[in-house]
């Protein structure tokens, strides 16, 4: 039977998206030890969409970043309430982190800061292009990380 | 809960990618410490490459290149070899008390053989090392584990160390 006396510390990355639920009910259903498991969901904001407002025939209006920035942070804040609910169906004890800035390097700074065992993410998350089967951050996270990384689809 | 009687139920077939490398046993043995559950079906996947075979030094050295018997001797040595590695992951099994199979595949992209074979055999889980014994070093990720993590259709762990 698996270790378990070993302790974990994994993180689960979360933008919000179906996908990534569904790597965490995968991980709850083929991995999780509530005794040995210390779970961390990782919510990335990223605010590039809200600083490109300017263009080469009218320079950035300031309320107009402003409130982009307002909705963005608004959506997230909904998202994390609703990742909090996500984790208590899934019958996972977890704390939700936040964090700014590009996701992927984001999560590996976050997953090296906080010292984590593994990594959890979705092959694909929020993003617009669907024809690839593996997505911009959990390719940028396999690559860069230095503990194992578990890249779940369904 | 009710969801244990759920989970002894169904069984998940894991497929593990192993080239013999050190990486390779190490994924092995991450599998063994965090994911293992006595439910699974274990394949142990090797993933022969055809051009290794004629690109060898004495295939080159042959005096005529389309030699018959020189062809098929090299190919049993080959075989002698995929059978020793198979051996050796089967003791892999062995002494780690978990019930599974070995296969071996031949394909000219090992990705593509892992890939086929976990299709064949409805793997769950595809588990890889990063690196195996690829002589290109400067990637970050080897080929097979990018290959395999591009095209499965299953959760993929790179098991990085």
């Amino acid at each position: 039977m698996a270790d378990s006396v070993n302790k974990r510390k994994i993180m689960i990355a979360m933008d919000g998206s179906e996908y990534s639920e569904g790597a965490l009910k995968w991980f709850a259903k083929n991995m999780y030890q509530k005794d040995r498991d210390e779970v961390i969901v990782l919510h990335v904001t990223d605010h590039r969409n809200s600083s490109s407002f300017g263009s080469n025939w009218m320079p950035v209006d300031p309320t107009m970043v402003h409130m982009a920035y307002k909705e963005e942070e608004e959506k997230a804040k909904v998202a994390i309430k609703k990742l909090d609910a996500i984790l208590m169906d899934a019958g996972v004890q977890g704390n939700v982190v936040r964090a700014h800035g590009i996701p992927g390097e984001q999560i590996i700074q976050k997953s090296e800061e906080l010292g984590v065992t593994m990594i959890i993410i979705a092959s694909r998350g929020l993003g617009k292009i669907r024809r690839t089967i593996l997505g911009s951050v959990s390719d940028y996270v396999v690559h860069h990380s230095s503990v194992p990384v578990i890249v779940c689809r369904h | 809960m009710a969801d244990e009687a759920a989970k002894t139920e169904s069984g998940k077939t894991v497929l593990i990618a192993i080239d013999g490398s050190e990486q390779a046993r190490n994924a092995f043995d991450w599998y063994k410490n965090n994911i293992f559950k006595d439910t699974d079906k274990v394949v142990l996947v090797h993933a022969v490459e055809m051009h290794e075979i004629l690109n060898s030094q004495q295939w080159y050295a042959t005096p005529y290149s389309f030699d018959k018997d020189t062809l098929f001797a090299i190919l049993e040595k080959e075989k002698e070899k995929v059978t020793a590695k198979l051996e050796e992951f089967a003791q892999l099994l062995r002494d780690s008390k978990i019930n599974g199979t070995v296969k071996s595949v031949h394909s000219s992209s090992p990705g593509e053989g892992i890939c086929k074979i976990a299709k064949e055999m409805n793997a769950d889980l595809i588990i890889t090392g990063t690196r195996g014994m690829g002589s290109v070093r400067r990637t970050l990720l080897g080929s097979v584990s990018d290959y395999i993590l591009h095209h499965a259709h299953v959760p993929v762990i790179v098991c990085r160390h």
